[in-house]
């Protein structure tokens, strides 16, 4: 382990870029609280973090701070995948946050410092960057969640989620310090290589901390059975927290997953399979059953994102490096339609809350429903966009691994999901609307909007794009 | 004297399960966050003893860590409780029934 230089500081120059726009944001919050400067501010950071990503990959892949983080291709890909998420969210929260009550500028912070935590979290190789950086995005989430303080519905939601959550992170650490115990190293590739070498891939007490270090990402990126929070959290927060937790902190979730499966437990470990193919069938059979009960529209998205993190966790059960790129693409296109679908529901206003609100809104909406209709295609997975080419991807890789029966159920509760996104599409054209027609979208909405709906189309059609950039760690 | 890693194991892994029933069968949001608090422990416990008998100073920084990021999420959860008591005084887990199914 060599120590840390100050070229290391250009490695982590995104963090940086988002770091130092919030602490600007902190510096000036209550001149700028009511003004569009909050919203700029980040929306600039973030391109500029896309950027800085870009000119970071463009180098070799490297080491930084002694073997802490890494700075490779994966990293950098959720890495953009999470500045876009950023931007998205600040865009969507314009409209988002109107009334609320919630102070602007320190919402924005929020954002971005647990952005931060994501963009570390994705280029952690070693348990203590694996949990400062999960940390960090939790605490920043626990605030985001109850950010509106005078609403009930938020309060409960954020006391619910920081119990659950703060319980999960405790079990996950555990399972950090017995790794460390037996194996004497936090860093992945020490963890892999002290297994093998001390024969730990049977012992008891490995079994357990993996177990342990499981159930807590398992919570983070909310997989069944360690779920029970997000709809909850999501129905309670505001609808554009619940957008930034559904895209940003999931993707980031499953990039820590993906590493953690791939470099430190290692393909070669039976339990790790057992573990992953049950989180994935569990998540896909509970989301997509439990999405049909729902009415309340947020509660609805929380369920069909249960289900989106059981599909994509099928692409790491192979535990091979196309299995990691076929979950690093579907965590790629989720992100944009989850986002979009998040958008349409956050222009909609307390119309767009219910289902019932979508009665009508093709002959009163035109452009709208035709975006929200996509947004729905892509989540159910039909062809042409990007929706098919991840679900295709996962599926195939777990057929590719063996896991046949799992593959099938996947197809089959993609199927019965659908009948909760088709009945949207019903309800906006078959039926006549009974509400007054909705406002005209803000500009910053429609944009956030446009983005997500061509990378679900471009996706769609010309997937090469994005698969051909989705390289495992 | 020498403490074998069984023994850190056993320690914490008791403290831990303390920990752990009293967030199971607490109703009292203050006093489940002190379980936690207490799992936190057990584990900074078992990390320190880890370190100190591989002599290796790893264990020992994530601890810190662990300390530091307890104290940052007790600000933020007993915020949250202030904010709560506000709108339902005297608020328990049994009463945040308004979010379900």
């Amino acid at each position: 382990m060599n120590g840390a230089t100050v070229a290391d500081l250009g490695l982590v120059l995104p963090e940086l870029i988002l770091t130092g726009m919030a602490l600007v944001l902190i510096l000036v919050a209550r001149r700028i609280q009511s003004t569009s400067v909050p919203v700029v501010a980040t929306v600039l950071a973030a391109a500029a973090a896309v950027a800085a990503s870009w000119w970071v990959l463009s180098k070799e892949p490297q080491s930084a701070f002694g073997g802490l983080i890494t700075v490779d291709g994966y990293a950098q890909f959720f890495k953009v995948l999470v500045a876009a998420a950023l931007a998205l969210v600040a865009l969507l929260s314009v409209k988002g946050l109107e009334g609320s009550g919630a102070p602007r500028s320190e919402y924005h912070v929020l954002l971005l410092l647990a952005s931060v935590g994501m963009m570390l979290t994705v280029s952690a190789v070693d348990m203590v960057t694996f949990y400062l950086g999960l940390e960090l995005i939790t605490l920043c989430s626990y605030i985001l969640v109850g950010i509106t303080v005078d609403r009930p519905s938020s309060n409960e939601a954020a006391i619910k989620y920081f119990l659950l959550a703060s319980f999960a992170s405790a079990l996950m650490l555990f399972g950090i310090s017995i790794t460390y115990g037996l194996t004497g190293t936090t860093s992945f590739s020490g963890v892999a290589a002290s297994i093998a070498e001390r024969g730990l891939a049977d012992d008891p007490l490995q079994l357990a901390a993996l177990a342990l270090i499981a159930a807590g990402l398992a919570f983070k990126i909310g997989a069944v059975p360690f779920h029970s929070w997000v709809p909850d959290a999501y129905q309670g927060a505001s609808t554009p927290v619940a957008a930034f937790l559904a895209s940003g902190s999931k993707a980031a979730g499953l990039a820590a997953l993906g590493r953690v499966v791939v470099i430190a437990f290692g393909p070669d470990s039976p339990a790790l399979s057992i573990i992953l193919v049950g989180l994935a069938a569990l998540s896909v059979a509970v989301g997509s059953v439990l999405v049909l009960a729902q009415t309340d529209m947020k509660r609805l998205l929380a369920y069909s994102s249960i289900a989106h993190v059981g599909y994509a966790v099928m692409g790491l059960t192979a535990g091979t490096d196309a299995g990691a790129s076929a979950t690093m693409t579907y965590a790629f296109f989720y992100v944009f339609m989850t986002l979009g679908a998040f958008g349409v529901v956050i222009g909609l206003g307390a119309r767009g809350a219910t289902l019932d609100g979508y009665q009508g809104l093709a002959s009163q909406r035109p452009g709208v429903a035709g975006v929200m209709l996509l947004f729905l295609l892509a989540l159910t997975g039909i062809p042409l966009t990007s929706g098919f080419v991840a679900k295709f991807v996962v599926i195939s890789s777990a057929v590719g691994a063996g896991y046949v029966v799992l593959a099938v159920l996947a197809v089959v509760c993609s199927v019965v999901s659908a009948f909760v996104y088709m009945r949207i599409a019903v309800l906006m054209y078959m039926r006549e609307p009974e509400s007054p027609t909705p406002a005209r979208f803000p500009v910053t909405l429609s944009v956030a909007i446009a983005i997500a709906a061509i990378v679900t189309l471009v996706g769609g059609v010309l997937p090469r794009l994005i698969t051909d950039w989705a390289v495992a760690p | 004297m020498t403490i074998s890693m069984n023994t850190i194991l056993g320690l914490s892994a008791l403290l831990f399960g303390i920990g752990m029933f009293g967030f199971l069968a607490r109703r009292n949001i203050i006093l489940m966050f002190i379980s936690v608090e207490v799992m936190l422990n057990a584990v900074n416990l078992s990390l320190v003893g880890f370190s100190w008998h591989m002599e290796d100073p790893r264990g020992q920084v994530l601890a810190l860590f662990v300390i530091a990021v307890a104290a940052a999420e007790a600000g933020i959860g007993l915020g949250l409780v202030i904010a709560l008591n506000r709108n339902k005084p005297g608020a328990g887990v049994g009463d945040l029934t308004e979010l379900k199914w």
